[in-house]
């Protein structure tokens, strides 16, 4: 980002000129040269950064405190009916108390000034090392009043109270900047005069903050306010909006909406919130260390900016009831009255204690001296899974947030992690069902995976069912074959989820080839007419298409038995009827005399490929033989069925088999087949048997 | 072909009910000629051929599939036990693999082991539970670990029924085990373990879980002793005192169904005890 920065002679010329203005009226200019002068004007006269400093709220008794991280000194705690959370304001403090908005000395908490509320409550205030702006409001977007207080030491330079609604100030080298009508951001010097404006496009301005020698404003997303502003994010303008790919636990916001009354002090949700900062790199805009941190009562997350991924989980001993972004890190206070400050890691680095038990607080740092890491770090899926675990039921949301954040986590700690979390009946559904959810989503082909799936549930060892059908998803959606055995295990495990079966079958068809192709027309012959469920209807209409998939050739043989048969429930029978009816048509009686195509192998071709190792004869028949064997007169069976009386639409050939492969018998149903199948099957050689047994063999001739 | 083995009595007219009998019923009809050999006790099945209850195995009408399925057990195993096998395997509504499995039963026929440890794994746990009845009758010692593992089966209908494979299998083999099943509340297991182990181990078993585990547990090991010709009065009386030593109404209850279950020929020392310890229960 370039700024343009102008001479500040001129400047001062023209802010004079614009001075005569009445601050806030609808006429007054926006954006323009006004705008960058202002800003320069401001930025040469930032001063430097201020003592950092807690300020809250301590209950039993009722007080306001305030706390120099600086020198580790409580500067005072004074008993005080405090009904919000006080904000700082240089080097003043404005507390909100009872009926009035109490101004107080940072140093020693004694009263500068009260304001009473008429109607009004604290939205925000700000300060430097001159000059402190304070707005209080209605809040509200219809007929709001609101008063800004500016203020050059102690000394009141401009006391105004105006019918619209403001937000929350900024002060940055004596200029303050406050947001109003949600849509413009003024610039006003000490007395109150209008410099500049600035039109927001793109988002509400609802909060300004002042921040490393830059103002920014914003609510759902925030602006860099500069010269660019006005033309709006599209064209130019330097805007960061936040855009969460997973949903926060407790949904905070990240700016307050000045509109919206402050939540009581002891609100929840000063506990559940989030904490940023600004920062420019190569012209972009965006967070500082490139982390947005969530607390939510004892967990404190650093998150990738849209949410996706945790750079560390820290969890605290008591509710977090105040935090602040800084340069490398996080402070934290927390309701036990601990202050922490959290590295880069996640690791504690500065702790110290306020002596009292705060319920909210504000911080004023944007950087502290750290100290040494007080532990080492743990791998993250570890600190995660942890998180996932912790026992406080208040935490649900956010352990099933940190669940969530394991998906992120590459490495196969985390796969395990979330097996385990997704396998835990000790866990809440919430954590349970995210964790699973999240595992069913890892596209990284993981060891974990395939060591769970090799488990199968066990009474008396007390080993349960692992989480298959996650586990399925996550084999299929990291592409990973090796899951096949398992998988096929899993699917003919009694014990496996009837709801387990569908993602194993589904994960099979993609994973899975022509061999498994078997197994899976095992299973479905065994259940095609064994059901009375429609979820395992749904499994076995899975199962067809997999075979269909996976080994087309013999699909047709497996599924036609299945169309026609009248013991199968009319769902599993419709199903294998649509199945072949997608199939391509059986080869005809004519083409069996029709040229191999190019892509058929011909007996040169099958000369050439490499010999199958001999295994001997089969201990028994299965029906791929059958298939095989029959093959060269399937097309004139297939005439057979076409052509017999009554018009069948399928046959099925009982065929006895003895151990040296000669047709013994053949039977057809219905018997006018009979007579056109008998000379077509009887010559048909199949394969001897290893014990020289007969076989009895079912074939069906589909049309 | 050879002839089918000879089936104990008692188990034909359990196996083959209603459906058996309208099999016999059409069978003449339907079947003119005899191909089969005769078998004793079912001489109406067997005057189907194998290649005729072949072909009904086919039928798309139920009655007569069920009728093949039937008959196919009074033929050869050799010749039929691959027929089921291949019947089974190509998909049985319930009704009918419910037959095929009591056919598989009579058949009795080793050969049959592949589909069995098969149908060990069915989801339905009633086929499960059937499918351990016949392997327990094979004795087979290929499928000892099938029967082992079924004692971790879910369901505890199935787990039981392992057991009881296991103790007529009669395998010593299996009485860890069993005894880890009998620890873990799988009840059957306790008789099972009645049968199989050694007296000394039995008694010191129900000594050590007296009052730890339910009641139906410790009184089904306790019963399966006092079954036991091998055992002697002394230690029948000593697991009687176990039974009867147990704390509260557990002692007279315990007694009662041991005393409800007492073989005929039981000693009177040990029916003396038994009787004793339920009238002291049920004595206010």
């Amino acid at each position: 980002m370039k700024l343009k920065r102008g001479s500040l002679s001129l400047a001062l010329t023209l802010l004079t000129a614009c001075a005569s203005a009445t601050p806030f009226s609808s006429t007054f200019p926006s954006g323009g040269e006004r705008l960058t002068q202002t800003l320069a004007r401001a930025r040469a006269g930032a001063s430097a950064a201020l003592r950092p400093v807690i300020v809250g709220v301590a209950d039993a008794p009722r007080a306001v405190f305030a706390y120099d991280l600086s020198t580790g000194r409580m500067l005072f705690q004074v008993a005080a009916p405090v009904v919000g959370l006080p904000a700082l304001a240089g080097e003043l403090v404005a507390v909100p108390e009872a009926d009035q908005v109490t101004i107080r000395r940072l140093r020693d908490g004694s009263v500068v000034r009260a304001l009473p509320l008429d109607g009004m409550h604290l939205i925000g205030a700000d300060g430097d090392a001159t000059t402190s702006a304070i707005v209080l409001s209605t809040g509200g977007t219809m007929n709001a009043r609101s008063r800004l207080l500016i203020l050059e030491g102690e000394t009141v330079r401009s006391d105004r109270e105006l019918k619209r609604g403001l937000g929350v100030p900024a002060v940055l080298g004596g200029i303050t900047f406050v947001p109003h009508n949600r849509v413009h951001v003024s610039a006003l010097d000490a007395r109150g005069n209008e410099l500049a404006r600035v039109q927001a496009k793109d988002d509400v301005a609802s909060v300004a903050m002042a921040r490393g020698g830059q103002v920014y404003f914003g609510q759902r997303g925030f602006y860099l306010l500069d010269g660019e502003t006005e033309r709006g994010a599209q064209n130019g303008a330097h805007f960061w909006r936040l855009a969460l790919k997973n949903k926060l636990p407790g949904s905070p916001p990240l700016l307050t909406d000045s509109t919206e009354p402050a939540p009581a002090i002891e609100s929840a949700l000063y506990r559940v919130r989030l904490s940023f900062a600004p920062s420019q790199r190569d012209g972009q805009l965006g967070l500082l260390d490139d982390s947005l941190y969530l607390a939510f009562y004892r967990q404190l997350f650093a998150l990738a900016p849209d949410g996706s991924a945790a750079r560390w989980v820290h969890e605290t001993d008591t509710d977090v009831v105040g935090m602040r972004a800084i340069e490398g890190g996080l402070l934290a206070v927390e309701n036990s009255g601990q202050i922490s400050a959290v590295d880069a890691s996640g690791l504690r680095r500065f702790s110290a204690n306020l002596g009292l038990l705060p319920i909210a607080v504000s911080i004023r740092a944007e950087r502290f001296e750290q100290g040494t890491a007080m532990a080492e770090a743990e791998p993250l899926a570890a600190r995660l899974e942890r998180a996932a675990r912790n026992p406080d039921t208040r935490l649900v949301p956010s352990r099933a947030f940190a669940a969530t954040l394991l998906g992120s986590v590459e490495d196969d700690q985390a796969a395990h992690s979330l097996i385990a979390l997704c396998s835990d009946p000790a866990e809440p559904a919430r954590v349970r069902s995210e964790a699973c959810e999240t595992l069913s989503r890892r596209k990284h082909p993981s060891d974990a995976v395939l060591a769970a799936l090799a488990v199968h549930a066990d009474f008396l060892r007390g080993t349960a069912a692992p989480p298959s059908a996650a586990l399925a998803l996550a084999a299929l959606h990291a592409g990973d074959r090796r899951a096949v055995p398992a998988l096929l295990e899993q699917l003919n495990d009694p014990a496996t989820p009837l709801e387990s079966l569908a993602p194993i079958v589904r994960a099979l068809a993609v994973l899975g080839d022509a061999s498994t192709a078997t197994p899976l027309a095992a299973f479905v012959r065994l259940y095609h007419a064994d059901t009375d469920d429609e979820v395992f209807e749904e499994v076995l209409a899975l199962s067809m298409d997999a075979l269909v998939k996976l080994d087309r050739e013999h699909a047709r043989s497996v599924l036609e038995p299945l169309a026609s048969d009248g013991f199968a429930r009319v769902g599993v029978r419709t199903a294998a009827q649509r199945r072949v009816s997608e199939l391509p048509p059986a080869p005809r009686a004519e083409d069996d005399d029709a040229e191999p195509s190019a892509a058929e192998p011909g007996p040169a071709a099958a000369a050439t490929a490499a010999p199958a190792p001999d295994l001997g004869p089969p201990t028994h028949l299965t029906s791929q033989h059958v298939d095989e064997a029959l093959s060269p007169v399937r097309a004139q069976l297939v005439r057979c069925v076409h052509d017999a009386p009554q018009h069948p639409s399928s046959a099925r050939l009982v065929i006895v088999i003895d151990g040296e492969g000669a047709v013994v018998d053949v039977r057809a149903l219905p018997d006018s087949v009979q007579a056109c199948a008998l000379p077509l099957v009887k010559p048909v050689k199949f394969p001897k048997t290893k014990y020289g047994r007969r076989s009895i063999m079912n074939y069906t001739v589909g049309l | 072909m050879r002839a089918p083995k000879c089936r104990p009595a008692p188990l034909l007219p359990l196996l083959f009910s209603g459906s058996m009998l309208l099999g016999s019923l059409l069978l003449p009809a339907l079947t003119p000629r005899a191909h089969a050999a005769p078998s004793k006790g079912a001489k109406a099945h067997s005057t189907m051929s194998m290649e005729e209850v072949m072909v009904m195995l086919s039928s798309p009408v139920e009655d007569e599939v069920r009728t093949a399925l039937e008959t196919a057990a009074m033929l050869p195993p050799r010749d039929s036990v691959p027929m089921l096998e291949d019947r089974v395997r190509s998909g049985l509504s319930r009704v009918l693999l419910d037959v095929a499995i009591d056919s598989l039963m009579l058949l009795d026929d080793k050969s049959a082991s592949p589909l069995l440890l098969d149908l060990v794994r069915h989801r339905r746990p009633e086929v499960r539970v059937r499918t351990l009845e016949v392997m327990g009758r094979l004795k087979a010692p290929n499928l000892q670990p099938a029967l082992v593992r079924a004692l971790s089966d879910q369901e505890p209908a199935v787990r039981n029924a392992a057991a009881s494979a296991l103790a007529e299998s009669g395998a010593e083999s299996s009485v860890a085990p069993l005894t880890e099943a009998y620890e873990r509340g799988v009840e059957s297991a306790g008789a099972a373990l009645g049968k199989l182990g050694k007296p000394e181990h039995l008694l010191r078993m129900l000594e050590g879980y007296a009052g730890k585990l339910p009641l139906g547990s410790i009184t089904a090991l306790a019963e399966a002793l006092l079954e036991r010709r091998d055992v002697s009065e002394a230690d029948k009386l000593r697991a009687v005192g176990t039974v009867t030593r147990l704390p509260g109404d557990d002692a007279s209850t315990g007694a009662a169904a041991l005393l409800e279950r007492l073989p005929k020929a039981a000693s009177p020392r040990v029916r003396q005890a038994l009787t004793e310890a339920v009238e002291k229960g049920s004595t206010p």
